[in-house]
């Protein structure tokens, strides 16, 4: 990172023993995606959760973030030290969950909902829709049943729909 | 007041032992809740102690026999309250003669129809670049292949890499090719943008990205961070952008409506593509009452529905136009009625109708990015009016059930007067306003102890129909959404330590907040903040939500009122006191206080018993109305 960074308040990103390198890239990239400046840091030793919460005291803007090999942690300076606000395992993909908490990071700075695991929900996109409104339902309350009808009562049942619907200008 | 049960007196009333307790439950069955009040008479003569009160959620529609459960449920959630058994009950007080059942219903009367998808328009999280950009669509694969000063949009499926996007578009750049901007389907619009060697507009999470036409003319648009787009959204714009006729601009008005508003959006000129607003052929109501009836358009809006409505004056029934939606509509409500009283449909009558415009979000069919648009609708609440039959049907179940004699008790209108006299401060002449789940009803009493009441349709749940539909809500769920902002304010979570509440002020809070309430709009409950799961703002819920109440609340107070005021003159009621399930909420009777100053009348909330607050007037009144009858009270 270049100098001028360093004067410009970032989200602290740390690599504790046993992280690959590479995935920074894509922690970086989900907050680049956010529009939030993110740089790295060096680990001072400890766990996890702890280092996690060093860089987040570093951080101009109070947010840090830290991984190792097995999990990515996002910490923040006002929570407890002990109580990360997330945490994704790598289960379900190194990478992806590295973007994500990129993103989640970002989010947690420019105050949009966090995504809550490691896979981008399908897109935050509001309002699911709604079915349409049925069209009038005429049957809809009448139970189907499986008894055997006999055929007059059917055609008289089938008669008295026909006139219902007539009488509704349905046809 | 006439009675059609004699007053049968309970065995010890008669024996006039001394300090014998006897017990008495009201019970009150109304469509959202049944409530029971039970209180204890030391002896003949002697002022009635309530000892408890319950309130649980009605089973079934109120007045069929699904109601059983919750009346016993509700009984014996007071008697254990009372720390009495069921059967130490000497008789229970049914309210009598449910006068009125309430349906709602709400159908869209415009329709956007894109046939040959021509546009894209949504507000994903976070679009690339700015500006706007015209040119062929074109697949990013078939890049390479264009020619120097050929106008292009580019169309990124999945898979291509950002940079790998970035680097082929710098490279055709300096290649003399006029990329104007593009279309990517994962969210990589920022990524992709920063990357470039010039400010190009980018779309992303378009989700059927493979439904976009290739080499067609398009546009793309994004406004800058904090801007919503103006190029688009302006049907002249579009006209600009695609030299339209005037004959096509109108076509495009549909496209530009749907735009308002947004972020980003994109605007395909398909050869055959066709965008209509289809307006569906709403009907017309006729309104028939005793001496004139009223025919009028749906369209022409609730208020000119509501001026027929009060025009016809007692309304004897209500007809939609057959073959119309509002056709539809109404007959839908008698099925639904007809079905509950087990009368024949032809007999079912509505004896009032409220009327409601409002702005419905609907999907723009053809749309290639799950876009809505706003569409008009109108929302109705209808009422008709039931036979005593029901409610006897259901108190000799119950009796039958529970083993205690059951009796009608009372007209619910008197009943809740008596009940709501119950609260301190209050006196006759005295209006109460009953604001129910089903409807809106409203009772004088005059000093002479005369009691003239109205029961109008639309209530709480014509409140949370609108919420549900104006907000596009998720009507499945397993907690009604609609009705749980409905009852309780909103906040938006502002940090891990702090919210900010619907009127400003700010609630800090010393444990962190749940992650999962992170930068969300949030109900304030009792139990601790609840996320919504939508992506509206604080203030657009709030609007929709107290835009319903004023909308039914508001309108049907004062409707009520004037129908039981001296001389139709609300001004000629000085007292009025809210009561039932609705006059629980936090807002209504504020708002009704501000709209009903403007008459020089004074109203509040009624405190039944004066410890119940609005609930349980009905259930009160039965136990004091029948100790009235008996020459108790």
């Amino acid at each position: 990172m270049s100098d001028p960074l360093r004067e410009r308040p970032c989200i602290h990103i740390v690599l504790a023993p046993g992280a690959d390198p590479a995935l920074a890239r894509a922690v970086e990239v989900g907050a680049e995606e956010e529009g939030v400046p993110c740089r790295l840091t060096n680990a001072g030793p400890g766990e996890l959760i702890g280092i996690a919460y060093e860089a987040a005291l570093g951080s101009r803007f109070g947010i840090g973030l830290a991984y190792d090999g097995d999990a990515i942690v996002l910490h923040e300076m006002h929570m407890p030290a002990a109580q990360p606000v997330l945490r994704f395992g790598f289960g379900a993909g190194a990478a992806a969950a590295c973007r994500v908490m990129g993103a989640n990071a970002a989010r947690l700075l420019v105050n949009r909902p966090l995504h809550l695991g490691p896979q981008p929900e399908p897109l935050a996109g509001a309002v699911a829709p709604v079915p349409a409104p049925a069209p009038v339902a005429v049957a809809s309350s009448v139970p189907v049943t499986d008894v055997d009808l006999d055929p007059t009562v059917l055609a008289s049942v089938v008669a008295a729909v026909v006139a219902k619907l007539r009488e509704r200008g349905i046809r | 007041m006439a009675f059609r049960h004699s007053p049968l007196r309970s065995r010890t009333l008669e024996d006039g032992e001394p300090n014998v307790t006897t017990y008495l439950a009201g019970m009150d069955v109304g469509n959202s809740t049944t409530e029971v009040a039970i209180a204890a008479i030391d002896g003949p003569g002697a002022q009635p102690r309530f000892v408890s009160a319950s309130r649980v959620p009605t089973t079934g529609i109120k007045g069929t026999l699904p109601n059983i459960p919750g009346m016993v449920r509700s009984l014996r959630e007071a008697a254990e309250a009372a720390g009495l058994p069921i059967n130490a009950i000497e008789r229970v007080l049914l309210n009598e003669a449910t006068p009125v059942i309430g349906d709602i219903a709400m159908e869209t009367i415009t329709e956007t129809i894109i046939t040959e998808s021509t546009m894209i328009g949504h507000n994903p999280g976070s679009p690339g670049g700015q500006g706007i950009g015209v040119g062929q669509t074109t697949h990013i694969k078939d890049l390479a292949a264009k020619r120097k000063g050929d106008a292009v949009i580019l169309v990124v499926p999945r898979g291509y890499d950002f940079e790998q996007t970035a680097a082929l578009i710098n490279q055709a750049l300096a290649a003399g090719v006029d990329v104007q901007g593009g279309i990517a389907q994962s969210d990589d619009g920022v990524l992709i943008a920063n990357r470039l060697s010039k400010t190009l507009p980018f779309v992303d999470e378009v989700g059927l990205i493979d439904q976009v036409p290739l080499d067609m003319l398009a546009a793309v648009e994004v406004a800058t961070s904090g801007q919503v787009i103006r190029q688009l959204s302006n049907p002249y714009g579009i006209a600009t952008v695609f030299s339209l006729t005037p004959q096509e601009t109108a076509l495009v008005i549909p496209i530009a409506k749907a735009l308002i508003g947004l972020r980003s959006a994109v605007v395909i000129r398909t050869p055959a593509g066709d965008v209509r607003s289809r307006r569906i052929r709403a009907g017309s109501l006729r309104l028939i009452g005793a001496t004139q009836n009223a025919v009028i358009e749906v369209d022409a809006g609730a208020d000119a529905i509501m001026d027929a409505r009060v025009m016809v004056g007692e309304l004897q029934n209500v007809e939609g136009e057959p073959g119309t939606n509002v056709g539809g509509m109404i007959e839908r409500v008698r099925q639904t009625m007809s079905d509950v009283t087990e009368r024949p449909i032809a007999g079912i009558r509505i004896k009032d109708i409220l009327a409601v415009d409002c702005l419905v979000p609907q999907r723009v069919t053809g749309g290639l990015a799950k876009e809505f648009t706003l569409e008009n609708a109108v929302g109705l609440a209808a009422m008709v009016n039931t036979d005593h039959l029901l409610m006897e049907r259901l108190a000799q179940a119950l009796q039958h059930e529970i083993g205690v004699r059951v009796e009608l008790g009372g007209v619910e209108a008197n009943m809740a007067i008596l009940g709501t006299l119950t609260t301190p401060g209050v006196a006759v002449p005295l209006a109460v306003l009953d604001l129910g789940a089903g409807s809106t009803d409203a009772a004088l009493m005059t000093s002479d102890g005369r009691v003239t009441s109205v029961h109008l349709a639309g209530a709480g749940n014509m409140v949370s129909l609108l919420i549900q539909r104006e907000l596009n809500l998720p009507s499945d769920a397993n907690v009604d959404l609609a009705d749980v902002i409905k009852r309780y304010p909103l906040c938006k979570v502002e940090s891990l330590f702090h919210v900010r509440n619907e009127d400003n002020s700010v609630a800090f809070f010393k444990e962190p907040l749940d992650p999962k309430l992170f930068g969300r709009v949030a109900l304030v409950t009792e139990t601790g903040l609840t996320p919504i799961a939508t992506e509206h703002t604080l203030e657009r819920i709030r609007e929709v939500r107290r835009e319903a109440k004023r909308k039914v609340f508001v309108r049907n107070a004062l409707r009520a009122l004037q129908q039981v005021a001296p001389l139709g003159n609300i001004r000629n009621i000085d007292f009025v006191a809210i009561v039932g399930g609705s006059g629980l909420d936090f807002e209504v009777s504020q708002m009704l206080m501000h709209k009903l100053a403007e008459y020089g009348t004074v109203i509040g909330t009624a405190n039944i018993q004066g410890r119940l607050g609005p609930v349980n007037a009905v259930a009160t009144g039965l136990v004091l109305g029948y100790l009235r009858r008996n020459g108790q009270g």
